[in-house]
């Protein structure tokens, strides 16, 4: 399983990270901004993105609308402090297909990922 | 109207949440300014609420919070690994805090700084809100200021 992670915070690349080796993931993409995740995507194929939503250069819900835009299906976690349900709204109607907000719990995250992770 | 109870609350939930530590409202604010290491972290908020959250702590819990959200022995935190702790220290508070103004608005990227040698101030503001987190023993301020524009 191939899996895009996409944020500006070098630390909340390594608290996903952290989280995705502990369910067995390995195989992972960096990218620091929307545009340069948007190049990682097009070189690679991943079975999960997960993104920022605010970042520079080009945010979490434009790098999402990129996406979708190819008429790929990949499943999508946005990861942000945006909690309003008109933010959660806006991230859905752009293509995301999953939700955490931060703070958020470590065992939540697992949670999450466990969706996606073949067993 | 954002509270100094909700910025309180926030900062309990993100420190608790996400970092695993305990903390409480302080009625000392006693952040020392001439702390050599001492980290400053900014976010602004921007749309139709205007302002800025700071975020201000002792080196001690600077390198506390990076050991936590980096998994760091002591010995192994650098100065870098606290300013980008304070910086999604600073994001995930402020983030938070956005939630609680008027929308639609925008959060800029944290900038943070470490020192003790700078004057700090937002033009065109006023202090809205202004709690003082103990946290471990040690002093997290935060400071909520709105635009007068």
């Amino acid at each position: 399983m191939k899996v895009l992670v996409v944020d500006d915070s070098g630390v909340m690349r390594k608290i996903i990270i952290r989280s995705l080796n502990a369910v067995g993931v390995s195989d992972i993409v960096e990218a620091g901004d929307g545009q340069e995740g948007f190049v990682q995507f097009q070189a690679h194929q991943f079975d999960l993105v997960l993104t920022d939503w605010n970042m520079p250069v080009r945010n979490g819900l434009e790098f999402v609308t990129d996406i979708r835009k190819t008429g790929s299906k990949v499943p999508i976690m946005m990861i942000t402090t945006e909690g309003q349900r008109s933010q959660v709204i806006l991230a859905i109607q752009a293509g995301v297909t999953d939700y955490l907000v931060k703070p958020f719990e470590k065992e939540s995250l697992r949670a999450k990922l466990d969706k996606y992770v073949p067993v | 109207m954002v509270t100094n109870e909700d910025v309180m609350q926030i900062t309990e939930h993100v420190l608790g949440t996400m970092l695993e530590l305990g903390s409480y409202a302080d009625s000392a604010d006693n952040l020392l300014t001439d702390r050599l290491e001492a980290f400053t972290g900014c976010v602004h908020i921007s749309g139709e609420w205007q302002g800025a959250v700071v975020v201000q702590g002792t080196p001690e819990l600077g390198r506390l919070i990076a050991q936590r959200f980096l998994q760091l022995a002591p010995g192994e935190v650098s100065e870098v690994d606290v300013m980008d702790s304070a910086a999604e220290l600073t994001n995930m508070i402020g983030g938070n805090i956005k939630g609680l103004v008027p929308g639609p608005s925008s959060l800029s990227i944290p900038s943070v700084t470490i020192g003790s040698d700078f004057n700090f101030r937002l033009p065109g503001t006023r202090e809205s809100a202004h709690v003082v987190a103990n946290c471990e023993g040690q002093p997290l301020r935060i400071t909520l200021c709105e635009s007068t524009k």
